[in-house]
């Protein structure tokens, strides 16, 4: 579908190439009701930043949109400097966009290793797969990963006999393997102890400034260990942006999370 | 129904051993037994052409296999798949360098030629005089329809149940094509007149019988290094998740193209060998009916394991062989029977049966018993059907085998090794065409060996449920305490 010229669409070509992420006018519908209705959105390369918001504000939908499992009802979106509006979301994964689902999706009658294998960055055509085993490298990798998240001595077990947290942390797991360049987490934290928040956060810690990462949380606690620049998201917009103790100070913020809850 | 891979338990040295053994126990068995058994004349050359036929079934059922229980994709054509490959070879054995009986007064060409009113061979039919070149055809046209269909279709994002209708739709359309006379196929005949010594005389039927079972062998140990690759995971991967795959830039519509063209070749291998041994080939063979039917075999053997569809593409082929000549009026009823109690009792099919048994095996129970009894039994009725039953009294072996059997079996008190034992030798029996003639004495019509069937496989299951039928009475015996 092309689009109506509209001057005010007209992308800079500076923003495009210095953000790693970045949507303009980016509008989706759903049967008449604007689940994701944004301005202008941007996260820089190699950046950490938290989206939070209630319940139905659209986190998910801009991921959704940046991954290519959704297509804008109108607006631009560009990864990396590139237009992905045609772009299908196998290219889009190509591309090193990389994400966890927010209810942890995993391949549920493989184990856990075998999951891993197949989210190592590597051949992705039918015929190598056929022949090409990990190399010690990338067993060494993928052993070094599960151990982080205790899951070094289930690696025999199927998916599906994992618990909630497990999966969380097999989905987290197989997501920092593949070594995306961006990379979208919806809801990490969701289902885990305290103890395992803290686990996770340290892992997101960790790879920050080396890729670009987009957490979607509704833990605060969390959130605050993140230490990060945090985007309020409430009924499709963007509400508001900046640090978590300036937004706490911020009348709206607090407004859009009582008025719902 | 959940689409689940059954759990593997620790592979234990026992359990080890036992595989090895069983393996090749089953390698000797259809590799050495039936032939020099047949070489002796103690097996009829038809038995083993049957056993034949249904090891090329046996190769469709392990494609299948790839297919559904590891992929997911519930394919109602490979019917078709298997025609193509059967019609393929069927037309270089009609013609006379591949032993097709042409008669003069017909052309020296296949008769049905004559009464499309055709005098001379097509061009496109010369060229399957060659045997090479009607193999590669055989191979090579499955592939390519198979390739452009799944090509097509999985690139549409086709899914689950619409990928069934589609199937099954161009099932129907080939069949109705093949149908037609102008096809110069034969028509609704078929194509046949085929040098009859190819299902008759032993050495050919040896010959095919033996190629047949190396290229199953073949074919299973290729099935097997697919499965274990990382493609097999990916195979597995696509039935689970396929949406996520998406999301880690692999291409579901690619591995699903390979598991169909895979299929597609596995079934084309099946009717080449299929057609010699048969005689025949009719487009009735490539209905929809035949490839739920093949469907059915690999879910009463239990699908996701390679080795459960090749038992299951026998069983149920012998199964349905044995009723309908002791009582063709109950295959129905005995077809649906079967198939209520794998969905309630064995979900996961024969393989079901046959893991909780390597789970006895894996925990140290002794099946030499068993084995021992079926050894015991299959002797006894081969000396009846030889010629030593003049030396030695029929009566006197049956009790002594009977009492022996019985002895063993009862010993080894294993419920789903007796299941599995009875099966094996009932079936076994019955393939080799050993079943003594006492046990078609009929009562009700029914004949004497299906009671005695029920009644071990009934014991077997009242064995297994002794533990729950003992707590039953107890709680009966002794009510509740607690108020
Ligand atoms: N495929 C869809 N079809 C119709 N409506 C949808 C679809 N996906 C999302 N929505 C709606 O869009 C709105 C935004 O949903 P979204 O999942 O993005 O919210 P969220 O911020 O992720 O919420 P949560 O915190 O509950 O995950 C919701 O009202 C949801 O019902
Ligand atoms: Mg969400």
């Amino acid at each position: 579908m092309s689009q109506p010229l509209n001057i005010s669409s007209i992308v800079p070509i500076d923003k495009i190439s210095s953000y790693q992420v970045y949507l303009k006018d980016a509008v989706v519908v759903f049967d008449g009701f604007k689940a994701l209705d944004i301005e202008e959105f941007g996260v820089y390369y190699n950046e950490l930043r938290v989206i939070i918001g209630p319940n139905g504000a659209g986190k998910t939908t801009l991921c959704d949109v940046i991954s290519g499992k959704t297509s804008l009802t109108s607006g631009r979106v560009y990864v990396g400097g590139l237009d992905i509006i045609q772009a299908g979301d196998v290219e889009i994964a190509g591309m090193g966009v990389g994400r966890k689902f927010q209810t942890p999706t995993v391949f549920d009658s493989l184990t856990v290793w075998e999951n891993m294998d197949l989210a190592l960055p590597r051949a992705k055509s039918v015929f190598p797969n056929l022949w090409l085993k990990e190399t010690n490298e990338e067993k060494k990798r993928i052993t070094a990963i599960l151990e982080r998240v205790r899951l070094a001595d289930e690696i025999g077990v199927q998916a599906q006999y994992l618990s909630h947290g497990q999966r969380q942390w097999l989905a987290l797991s197989m997501l920092i393997l593949a070594e995306p360049k961006l990379l979208l987490v919806d809801e990490p934290a969701a289902g885990l102890t305290d103890k395992e928040t803290e686990i996770t956060a340290e892992l997101l810690l960790e790879l920050k400034g080396q890729h670009t990462i987009i957490v979607i949380e509704h833990d605060m606690e969390f959130v605050r260990r993140l230490n990060s620049y945090v985007t309020v998201m409430n009924e499709g917009k963007l509400l508001a942006e900046g640090r978590l103790d300036e937004l706490r100070q911020n009348d709206e913020v607090v407004k859009a999370y009582l008025g719902r809850s | 129904m959940k689409n689940q891979e059954p759990m593997t338990f620790d592979e234990n040295e026992l359990l080890r051993v036992f595989r090895k053994k069983t393996t090749l126990g089953v390698l000797v068995f259809f590799f050495v037994v039936i032939p020099f058994l047949g070489w002796f004349g103690l097996i009829d050359v038809t038995n083993i052409n049957k056993l034949g036929r249904y090891l090329c079934f046996a190769i469709v059922a392990l494609g299948i296999d790839l297919l559904w229980g590891y992929t997911g994709l519930l394919s109602l054509c490979q019917a078709l798949f298997f025609c193509l490959g059967g019609y393929a070879m069927a037309m270089h054995l009609s013609l006379p360098e591949g032993g097709g009986n042409v008669r003069p007064e017909y052309h020296n060409i296949p008769q049905f030629f004559f009464f499309n009113n055709v005098d001379t061979l097509p061009g496109w039919w010369t060229h399957f005089s060659s045997l090479s070149f009607a193999l590669v055809m055989a191979i090579l046209i499955p592939t390519i329809v198979a390739s452009l269909f799944g090509f097509t279709v999985f690139r549409s994002r086709v899914k689950g149940v619409y990928f069934s209708i589609i199937t099954q739709a161009v099932a129907w359309g080939a069949f109705l094509l093949f149908c037609r006379n102008e096809m110069l196929l034969g028509g609704t005949n078929g194509l046949t007149n085929f040098d009859p010594a190819f299902h008759r005389d032993f050495g050919w039927v040896l010959f095919f019988y033996l190629i047949t079972v190396s290229t199953l062998v073949l074919l299973f140990l290729g099935a097997k290094y697919i499965s274990g690759s990382r493609l097999g995971r990916l195979l597995v991967a696509v039935r689970d998740k396929e949406m996520l795959l998406n999301f880690m830039a692999y291409r579901p519509q690619s591995i699903k193209l390979f598991a169909f063209t895979t299929a597609a070749i596995f079934a084309g291998t099946g009717g080449v060998l299929y057609v010699p041994q048969n005689g025949i080939i009719t487009p009735n063979i490539m209905r929809v009916e035949d490839s739920i039917w093949m469907i059915i075999w690999v879910a009463l053997g239990g699908r996701g394991r390679l080795w459960g569809a090749m038992a299951g593409a026998l069983l149920v082929n012998y199964a349905y062989s044995i009723t309908t000549s002791d009582m063709p009026k109950t295959w129905p009823f005995l077809e649906g029977g079967m198939f209520m109690a794998v969905v309630l009792f064995f979900p996961s099919g024969l393989v079901g049966l046959w893991d909780r048994f390597e789970q006895n095996v894996a925990s140290g129970t002794r099946v030499s018993g068993i084995l021992l009894a079926m050894a015991v039994g299959f002797t006894a009725l081969l000396v009846d059907k030889s010629n030593w039953g003049l030396y030695v009294p029929y009566h006197l072996t049956a009790l002594i085998a009977c009492v022996t059997m019985s002895f063993l079996v009862i010993r080894s008190l294993n419920p789903s090794g007796i299941v599995l034992a009875t099966i094996t030798f009932f079936f076994g029996v019955e393939a080799l065409g050993l079943m003594p003639e006492t046990m078609r004495i009929t009562w009700i019509g029914v004949p004497l060996k299906y009671y005695i069937l029920f009644i071990i496989l009934v014991g077997a299951g009242v064995l297994s449920h002794i533990g729950v039928f003992r707590q039953a009475l107890r709680k009966y015996y002794e009510p509740a305490t607690e108020h």
